[in-house]
Parts: C-alpha cells; sequence; structure tokens
C-alpha cells in the first residue's frame, strides 16, 4: 500500500465505513510515499493514517502546514481529512473505462431486479471480485452472444477446480463436477450462473466431490471414488 | 456514506466552536459546490457512455387506446384513428346491403366494441351465435338477423405496418394494444329487405347476455398518422446510375418524430433519416408525391386525460436494454427470459413467476398469438416444444388477458423455437 486510494479501496473491502478512516498529516514522513504508516509494509488497516500531504499534492497544500502556522490546529486538521477524501474519490475515477461502467451498471440493474429478484438475492452470496466476474462475463455474452462459451468460463472462475461437460449429442445435457463439498452458498453460485449463462432446454447434473468415471482417465476410475452417470 | 455526509460528521468532531463555524462556512461555501460539480460531471461521463448504446432505441415505440366517437379530438397532437376513415363512418346504407347481398359478400352494419375478457369473446366467436337487431328506417322498423365476426381491418392495419417496418429496415416489436382485438364486425344475414327507396336512419342490436359489455361508436387510436409528401427538388442519381435519392423534408411535420416510407420492396431499395429529411433511394426517376407514415414521439405528460389507459411497447430505458438493442444477438437464457419480461413496463400490471418447458400442448393458454404474420411463417406448433409461461395478475380486469398476449408475443419473438403460451397462477 502506498497511496490514498490504495488505503481506501483495501479499507472498503474489509467492511470499513467511509467516516471510519481518519487522515492526519504526519508529524516525520519518507518522501518516497504517500501514507506514512508507523510499519512500512503494513496490510493491516489502521483507522487513523498519516499521510505525506506533500507526496502528491503539494501544490494544493503547501500554504496549510506552515511550521510557523500553529493556529487553527483543528481546522487544519479536519481540512485536511476532508479534501484528503476528495482526492481520493477524483484518484479512484482515474482509472475507470468502458468495461468498468458497463460493470458497474449492470451490477446496480442486478440490484434493482432487472433479472428477477433471484438473481438479487444469489448475486450478494458472491464476493466482490466474484460479482464482477459474472458482470464482465454477461457484458461479453450480450455484446458476442456466446452463449456456451461464458457460460463455461464463468463456471471455470468460480469454481477453479470444476470440470463441465457438454453433451449435446442426443439431448442438451450439461454434466457439471465440481470437485468440492456442497454448501448453501456454493449451490447459489450455481443457480446463478444458470439462470444468467446456461440456455432454457439444457439439463444440469451436479457431481460435488466425487467424478464419474471415464475410461481410459485413471484419476475418474478409483475405486470407491466413481459416481455413476 | 456520500462525501457531503462525511464533512458533516467531521464538522461535529471539532470541539472548538468558533472553528467549526469557520470550517463550516468554507465548506458550506465552497466545497459542497466543489462536490456537486464533480459529481455532476461523474453522472454526464455515466449519460455519454449510456448515450453510446443506441440512443434511439425508444423512437418508432407504438402507444395504443380506445375512445368514444364523440370524445375524439381531430386536432389531437400525438393520437390519431388507425383506419383515419373511422371518424366520418356512418350508418350503412340500403344500397351497400343490396350490393353485398347481390356479390354474396357480407354486409357489414357497424362494428361494436366488446368491453369483456378475450375468452369470453372467444367463446363467443365460436358459438356462431345469431342475434337479434332492429334497423330503423325512414319506412319503420324493420326485424333483422345479425351474427359477429373478428373485426379484420386493425389487424391488416398492424401487418401493413410490419411489412413498412421492414421496408425501411426497422426492427419489428409486437404492438400492444390491447383494446383492437374487442372489435367484432356485426354482419347481417342473408334475408329479404324491401326494395323500395327507403333510407337507414339507425340500427339496434340486442347481444342477450353480452348486452353490458357493448359499446357502441368506439374508435380505437394510436400514435401513427399517414401524410403525403413531394419531393423537394430533384431526385439525385445516386453512384450507381440506376436509383435515385429523392429527399422528403419532414421540417414541417416535426423533425422530433419517427417516420416510416409506405411502398414495396420492389420501389424502394432503402430509406435514411437525417435531421430534417428522409431520403429515399429508389429505381424512379420522376419526382412524385410518397406517402410518408409518421409516428409521433409521444410525449406521456402532454397527452392529457384518457378514458381508457394509454399502453405502448415502449422498453423501459435501461443499461441492459441498450446494450441488447445495440447487440441483437439471441441470448437464450433464464435470465434474458425475466430481463425481457420485465423490460415491458407493465409492473404493475402483471408478474412473471416461473417458466416450463413441456413436450404436449396440454395446458390451456390465456393469451392469443399477437404477431399472426410471424408465427405462422417460423411456427409449427405441433413438432415444437411448449413453453408454458406462468405470470401473476395484479388487476383481472377485461384486458389483463391482452396485455399477457402482448408479453407472451414479444416472447414468442425471441424465443422462436418452442411455441409459448401464457397462464396464470
Amino acid at each position: 500500500m502506498n497511496y490514498i486510494w490504495d488505503l481506501l479501496i483495501r479499507a472498503e473491502e474489509q467492511g470499513f465505513a467511509r467516516n471510519d478512516i481518519h487522515f492526519i498529516c504526519a508529524t516525520s514522513y519518507s518522501p518516497y510515499m504517500e501514507l506514512s504508516p508507523q510499519v512500512l509494509n503494513t496490510t493491516k488497516i489502521e483507522q487513523t493514517i498519516e499521510i505525506n500531504p506533500y507526496y502528491r499534492y503539494s501544490e494544493v497544500f503547501k500554504h496549510l502546514f506552515q511550521p510557523d502556522n500553529v493556529t487553527d490546529m483543528e481546522i487544519q486538521e479536519y481540512l485536511l481529512d476532508i479534501v484528503i477524501h476528495f482526492l481520493g474519490d477524483i484518484d479512484r475515477m482515474q482509472g475507470m473505462n468502458r468495461k468498468e461502467y458497463f460493470m458497474r451498471f449492470l451490477l446496480q440493474e442486478f440490484a434493482a431486479h432487472t433479472f428477477g429478484q433471484a438473481v438479487h438475492s444469489y448475486c450478494q452470496a458472491l464476493t466482490k471480485a466474484e460479482q464482477e466476474i459474472v458482470a464482465l462475463n454477461m457484458i461479453r455474452m450480450y455484446q458476442t452472444g456466446d452463449v456456451i462459451y461464458n457460460f463455461k468460463n464463468t463456471l471455470k472462475k468460480l469454481f477453479p477446480h470444476c470440470a463441465v461437460y457438454i453433451n449435446s449429442e442426443n439431448k442438451d445435457e450439461v454434466l457439471l463436477y465440481i470437485g468440492q463439498r456442497q454448501t448453501a452458498q456454493r449451490e447459489m453460485k450455481i443457480q446463478l450462473i444458470r439462470t444468467l449463462f446456461m440456455p432454457i432446454g439444457f439439463t444440469l447434473d451436479i457431481y460435488w466431490t466425487q467424478h464419474f468415471g471415464i475410461v481410459d482417465v485413471e484419476d475418474t476410475m478409483k475405486i470407491d471414488y466413481i459416481a455413476l452417470y | 456514506m456520500s462525501m457531503k455526509e462525511l464533512m458533516l460528521e467531521r464538522l461535529k468532531k471539532i470541539e472548538n466552536l468558533e472553528q467549526r463555524q469557520l470550517l463550516k462556512d468554507m465548506i458550506s461555501g465552497v466545497f459542497t459546490n466543489l462536490i456537486d460539480y464533480q459529481q455532476q460531471m461523474n453522472d454526464r461521463l455515466e449519460q455519454r457512455l449510456l448515450d453510446e448504446l443506441k440512443p434511439d432505441e425508444q423512437q418508432f415505440a407504438i402507444y395504443g387506446t380506445v375512445i368514444a366517437k364523440e370524445q375524439y379530438d381531430p386536432i389531437h397532437e400525438y393520437l390519431f384513428p388507425i383506419i383515419p376513415t373511422d371518424p366520418e363512418r356512418k350508418v350503412i346504407s340500403m344500397e351497400e346491403i343490396k350490393l353485398a347481398f347481390l356479390h354474396q359478400q357480407p354486409a357489414i352494419v357497424c362494428t361494436i366494441f366488446l368491453q369483456c375478457d378475450s375468452l369470453q369473446i372467444q367463446q363467443l366467436l365460436s358459438e356462431n351465435r345469431q342475434f337479434h337487431g332492429k334497423l330503423h328506417t325512414t319506412a319503420g322498423d324493420i326485424d333483422i338477423q345479425v351474427y359477429l365476426r373478428k373485426q379484420q381491418i386493425y389487424s391488416k392495419a398492424i401487418e401493413e405496418l410490419y411489412n413498412t417496418f421492414q421496408v425501411n429496415g426497422i426492427p419489428w416489436k409486437t404492438i400492444n394494444h390491447p383494446y383492437i382485438h374487442k372489435f367484432l364486425d356485426v354482419h347481417l344475414t342473408f334475408q329479404p329487405l324491401p326494395q323500395d327507396e327507403i333510407e337507414i336512419i339507425d340500427m339496434t342490436i340486442d347481444l342477450e347476455e353480452y348486452e353490458p359489455y357493448k359499446k357502441m361508436n368506439m374508435l380505437p387510436l394510436w400514435n401513427i398518422e399517414r401524410h403525403k409528401v413531394k419531393n423537394a427538388g430533384f431526385p439525385v442519381p445516386a453512384i450507381d446510375k440506376v436509383n435515385f435519392e429523392h429527399m422528403l423534408s419532414i421540417r414541417k411535420l416535426g423533425a422530433e418524430h419517427s417516420y416510416l416510407v409506405v411502398g414495396d420492396e420492389a420501389t424502394i431499395r432503402y430509406v435514411k433519416r437525417s435531421e430534417n429529411a428522409i431520403t429515399v433511394v429508389c429505381p424512379q426517376d420522376k419526382a412524385g408525391i410518397w406517402q410518408l407514415i409518421k409516428v409521433a414521439n409521444v410525449q406521456q405528460d402532454k397527452i392529457g386525460t384518457l378514458a381508457y389507459e394509454l399502453f405502448s411497447n415502449r422498453p423501459l430505458d435501461c443499461f441492459m436494454q441498450r446494450l441488447s438493442a445495440s447487440h441483437p444477438v439471441a441470448i437464450h437464457t433464464a435470465g434474458e427470459l425475466v430481463r425481457l419480461i420485465h423490460s415491458f413496463n407493465l409492473v404493475e400490471r402483471l408478474a412473471f413467476i416461473d417458466f416450463e418447458i413441456i413436450e404436449n400442448e396440454a395446458v390451456s393458454s390465456y393469451s392469443y398469438a399477437l404477431n399472426p404474420f410471424l408465427t405462422e411463417i417460423i411456427s409449427k406448433p405441433h413438432h415444437k416444444k411448449t413453453m408454458v409461461l406462468q405470470f401473476k395478475a395484479f388487476k383481472q380486469d377485461f384486458i389483463a388477458n391482452d396485455l399477457l398476449s402482448f408479453v407472451v408475443s414479444e416472447v414468442q419473438r425471441h424465443f422462436y423455437e418452442y411455441n409459448c403460451i401464457g397462464v396464470w397462477q
């Protein structure tokens, strides 16, 4: 962590509200870093953060903290805090691009029940990173029309050990080996992917911990560990 | 927590009241404006991104309602009769009846609006009932026998509109006009009528138990007006020297509306729209008069009060709607189905519950096809699986089934590999 936005994003991920973070001007700081925590390489979020306001914003702050200026200390302190929060907001818009915006729009629409109430509640079971994967793949699917690719891709990203077999010879059927134990949260994830990415008319068979046997694939043919297809 | 809330919270923490006042003045003077400005800029950027995705999606939305003839406003800005001659239609004359009988054509004496459920109308039509009526003439009353048939003119008008959409290269959306399928023609059964020169003044019919639903002199309206427009200037040859560009000015008709050029594939190569003109590219080298269809861009707040609710096929304007409109690819997932149904702005009338795919067509449907000209070509229901769409009605009135049919017909248009039917929970 070096920049104020680094810290704000990290704090948000750990469940801190914005007003929990308080920026103050450090009495001694490194000239090469914006944040000056006591422990340089810390990953822990302190609620009161000492910063070096001159690292990037010397033009903004050069008149505020003159050494001989010892009156109105409270104003100085709170003004710095508010302005740094504001600058942090601006920072965080810097890296936005079209895709990022589209993802935000889409996640807002999940919340507005565009895809139904169920999708919204399933989506809440996902971490922020997982939500972004779903949103990104959704946008790609609507742009390219490639449903199966994005269906498989989302499954693989949300269940790292899974194997997806799509059998469309006789009937449209998806066999899914998860490789993890069945939990309510994982069920919800699958329901979400199924609703958003699986074509209507396909059936889905889920194998949680045990793979079905495939002749000639040694790993799947261990006695007592074979599911029947 | 917004930036402004954060500032107020911080202010409260300053213990020195004098300094608190000072900082408060600074913040309310400059800082809140700065934050508002930043927010505005962010919002504007978001809007710009959305506008890059098909900003014209909302155009060509068709609105529809019905009105009593005496309340019809001939200079209404947005609503026009579907059949322009409808408002002047008078009582049929004896000559017309005789002529129809002579050519063995149906003698239609009038058109009625039955304000009841679509299933009741289907039932009535399937029964082939005969009703009694009276012709009031200058030579006294004459008893007549009549029967009812579905009104075809309005359905034909929609089919013609569909063809015009195709010629103009505009994607079609099912029309949501829940009233037009409730218009029935009253046919006179063949019977000897007095030969003298008598005139029919009026007529009455008795529909027995359907009598309470009967409404005479109703007029279906939509936001489409027909115009005849002359070329502005001479036709300009297009580069291939076979086709000519005809410019039609739409400045007078209103540039904010959408326009379609009436014609067929043979005469119109393509149509393009610029801000104040429509350009028709066609092989015809002489200037002439073109028929234009104006699809008025309805401003909801300027419509005024209507006796019957106004409906349209205009989708909700949101990101996903725009994204899917700018990339018209077929996504056949459950999520897309829900999204499609939710996009129709009918949340106050019906809610989608669930869907089911079944092999046979054993479920009785509450919906009927609104795009018969589409489904007749692409669907052969017997080899298809049936998609049963289950809805819940919040308002079970006389148009509930018609709104259901609209939603189901739109789903049918997207999911053509199924035979879609709608049922109530």
